[in-house]
């Protein structure tokens, strides 16, 4: 029964807490039994406050029998990347430098799911400072996955992948500032929502890079990311750079099907560096989406494009040793070796060229909306350009020759940081080393309801995101 | 003095960083990206700012979300 409870959706679940037909307390035990069973293989879990889990999910099942349910999210647990501030809590980023530091602020994402009622059950491992994309960690836990232990999680919300697909929690917080919420979804079979630059406030998440990072939920199901985005997303006065746009109803987009939609299919660019295993995965995907009724347009994507993954590496290399200089000038040591030379990258960029990297932002943007958007709804491309890789193989310590691939890891996925779109990652297979690959959809600004629909459309058709690995 | 060494002094008079050889080396290694810019350089106005770029993504925006 309890490993039954943990592979049912995080929409599932809370409708079921909802409807007394399951208790927040066993539903949470459930989940505290996988850990303790799994935890040690796959590294997710940073820390688990196994008392306060359980005393909070008691008070969730005393409020409902008292007839108050708190949100969507009511008793439903949750456990996210360690970057999360709540007060009195120790965040430690993924770091030495941060191992013991304890906020004095909770993070508005943190705050708007416990006003929904969800539990925060555990602090999840992450890369260090969010700056990486395999899921390498030099000074942490380096989480598996749990498709495969020998293989990464992608990074930087590895623990977040690790843990939602080895059905640990029913969902989880990443960031993304190049990729960090997607490539984990891509690894672990996984929907990851990397939301419009300013949709979710960033007010009390660790920076990266404060121009690209967003922050986003991780789930099995588009209906799950509908769920915990309708929550997070929309205006904090605590972050000016947020959003005042509305916020629709995401839950509402799903029931509208996607017939008539027309669904943009890139001709350049995106697949130049794709596997052929890769590709014809993604590709098939298209198959489904036409059966559900969507149109394929082929787009041509601006030569600009070209661009902006080194931009986004200019931006986020810079302004990450702006946060961190003093600390890589008096405690370089504490850092791990990657994580220092990536960040060591940015303290000398010239201040004109940061700059122009930033304003070019606005007419490269330009560019992709009158090649994309005036054409179409939606853009579909992959996420990876190959097959999930083995943690042996990405380790840049022992095999410094992967450096370049890793290089390349962020084709097709820095370019939308940059441009600060939003994009979904759906998983749609898996390739011959049987770990899970993923394509994702791109759409306008602040229409996130449009991918989650598609996504939700896709996942109706297909069985990829009921599959679970066995530990 | 080699192209690090004379990077590095550049950096202690100019830029008030001690830098060691790793960081010399990589802001060398970081040069590739002069000519990526150069070659879009002519794309930014007087006018471009980075909230250039934040109003265009509203202004990009569904128009249903900006109904008050």
């Amino acid at each position: 029964m309890s490993d039954d409870i943990c592979t049912m959706s995080l929409s599932a679940v809370a409708k079921a807490i909802a409807f007394g037909e399951l208790s927040s307390a066993e539903t949470t035990e459930a989940c505290i039994k996988r850990i303790q069973m799994h935890g040690d293989k796959i590294d997710a879990i940073c820390e688990i406050d196994l008392e306060a889990a359980r005393a909070n999910a008691q008070v969730a099942d005393d409020k409902l029998a008292n007839g108050v349910r708190s949100g969507p999210l009511h008793g439903v647990p949750l456990a996210h990347k360690d970057m999360f501030y709540r007060s009195g809590r120790v965040s430690g980023c993924g770091s030495k430098i941060r191992a013991t530091f304890v906020p004095d602020v909770t993070a508005t994402v943190l705050e708007r799911l416990d006003q929904s009622g969800a539990l925060d059950i555990a602090r999840l491992n992450m890369v260090e400072f969010a700056f990486g994309v395999t899921g390498h960690n030099e000074v942490m836990p380096t989480p598996k996955n749990p498709w495969n232990v020998a293989h990464i999680t992608g990074g930087s919300s590895s623990g977040p992948g690790a843990a939602v697909a080895a059905r640990m929690v029913f969902g989880s917080l990443g960031s993304d500032t190049g990729g960090s919420i997607r490539f984990p979804a891509c690894c672990n079979g996984l929907v990851g929502l990397k939301p419009t630059w300013g949709r979710v406030s960033r007010y009390g998440a660790m920076p990266l890079s404060p121009s690209l990072d967003t922050i986003g939920p991780l789930t099995r199901t588009a209906e799950d990311a509908a769920l915990i985005f309708g929550v997070i997303a929309g205006n904090d006065p605590l972050d000016p750079t947020s959003s005042q746009l509305n916020v629709p109803s995401y839950n509402n987009a799903l029931s509208k099907g996607i017939k008539g939609l027309r669904i943009g299919v890139p001709e350049n660019y995106f697949f130049d560096l794709v596997e052929t295993e890769i590709a014809d995965l993604v590709e098939a995907s298209l198959d489904v989406l036409v059966d559900s009724g969507a149109e394929l347009v082929p787009i041509t994507i601006p030569a600009s494009l070209e661009a902006t993954n080194a931009l986004t590496s200019l931006i986020i290399s810079t302004e990450a040793a702006s946060i961190h200089q003093a600390w890589l000038q008096k405690r370089p040591e504490d850092y791990g070796s990657q994580t220092r030379a990536r960040m060591n990258s940015g303290l000398t960029t010239a201040a004109t060229r940061y700059v122009q990297a930033r304003n070019l932002r606005a007419p490269l943007l330009a560019d992709f909306a009158e090649a994309v958007f005036d054409k179409v709804d939606l853009l579909h491309c992959p996420v990876m350009n190959t097959a999930v890789p083995t943690i042996k193989e990405t380790d840049l310590l022992a095999n410094p020759g992967f450096a370049e691939i890793i290089g390349q890891m962020g084709h097709c996925t820095r370019p939308i940081n940059y441009l600060g779109l939003p994009s979904l990652t759906i998983p749609c297979g898996f390739t011959a080393n049987g770990l899970p690959s993923a394509f994702q959809l791109v759409a306008r600004p602040f229409d996130e309801a449009t991918m989650i629909r598609v996504g939700h459309a896709y996942q109706n058709a297909t069985d990829w995101h009921t599959r679970a690995p066995t530990l | 003095m080699n192209e690090t060494e004379k990077f590095a002094e550049w950096l202690r008079s100019f830029q008030g960083l001690n830098t060691t050889e790793e960081i010399a080396e990589l802001a060398i290694a970081a040069k590739k990206i002069v000519p990526v810019i150069e070659d879009k350089i002519e794309r930014l106005h007087l006018e471009t700012e980075p909230a250039s770029f934040e109003r265009l993504l509203h202004d990009l925006a569904p128009e249903e979300l900006k109904n008050e």
